[in-house]
């Protein structure tokens, strides 16, 4: 899995290619999530446009990634999920946890 | 070892034709086995999280060369997935020496897959329902839902002495699937 972050008006975009899954793609998510909270983001958006797959690992890191934002007073969305990935969040119900948009302005507007 | 070549031969028979499967592993020397004797399709791996994804290449080759959709190619491969990432991490808790092993059934009208491990075994009805309000932000603890949820049948049985069995079925689109006779 390749990862690419870039920042927008203050929101860090975290955009993994690939599969976020066990071993490798879990791994370099939360690497990179952290990376971002050390750098001084408080907010996050992770587009999923290009992420091939996820599985149970996958999710408990994107868990993690919420948890960490959220007790430091910030805010992580979902950004573009595959039908693929938005299945699987939705067996869990972790869909119903996350904020998520189809349309990167309509998501960096809703942190202002 | 057996099949250790770059290219893994498997065949089936469809209408009475011989099908062969030529799956593309370039890391297929990392398996410790591999038989296709028929009606199985047979593979084991050590027990670390890199074979996961070996595992799954291997089988999704495999399931595409049956005739599932690429739908029903994602569902069951996650759904292997699962089963294999537990018999690694939980049921051998890493031990390299300890084997997981993977075997696929094509049936008439669908597939089975069974993937054992060499562990202590578990019960399935003590794993909190991780849609439960207090467990729904724990970062583990889904798989099994994801299992069941993505298949048509799960069965877990622990053989003392033996493992952990994971059985997963599935119903498919290739109707026509059967094992010769």
């Amino acid at each position: 899995m390749k990862l690419t972050a870039r920042q927008r008006e203050g929101v860090s975009i975290i955009e993994p290619k690939g599969k976020i899954t066990i071993g490798k793609g879990d791994i370099a998510l939360r690497d990179a999530v952290q990376e971002a909270l050390k750098a001084g983001s408080k907010n996050i958006l992770i587009n999923l446009k290009k992420a091939t797959r996820i599985d149970s690992s996958g999710m408990g890191e994107l868990i993690c990634a919420y948890t960490s934002v959220t007790n430091r007073g910030g805010k992580l969305k979902l950004l573009n999920l595959p039908s693929s990935i938005q299945d699987v969040l939705g067996i869990t119900q972790l869909i119903t946890v996350f904020d998520v948009f189809d349309d990167e302005e309509e998501a960096l507007a809703s942190y202002r | 070892m057996q099949n250790a070549a770059n290219t893994i031969s498997h065949s089936i028979v469809r209408h009475g034709v011989t099908l062969y499967l030529l799956i593309a592993a370039p890391e297929a020397d990392k398996l410790i086995a591999m038989t296709s004797t028929l009606p199985e399709f047979r593979l084991a791996i050590a027990s670390n999280l890199e074979n996961v994804d070996l595992v799954e290449a291997i089988l999704e080759a495999a399931f595409e060369r049956f005739g599932l959709t690429s739908e029903e190619n994602f569902k069951v491969g996650l759904a292997v997935r699962e089963a294999v990432a537990n018999a690694v991490q939980h049921g051998n808790q890493l031990d390299k020496e300890k084997r997981v092993t993977v075997e696929l059934w094509p049936l008439a009208g669908g597939i089975a897959i069974r993937v054992t491990d060499e562990g202590d075994g578990f019960d399935p009805q003590e794993v909190p329902d991780p849609l439960a309000p207090e467990n729904l932000l724990k970062p583990s603890g889904r798989g099994i839902l994801l299992m069941n949820n993505l298949m048509d049948e799960v069965k877990f049985d622990y053989h003392p002495n033996q493992g952990m069995f994971v059985t997963l079925r599935t119903a498919t689109s290739s109707p026509d699937l059967q094992c010769p006779t």
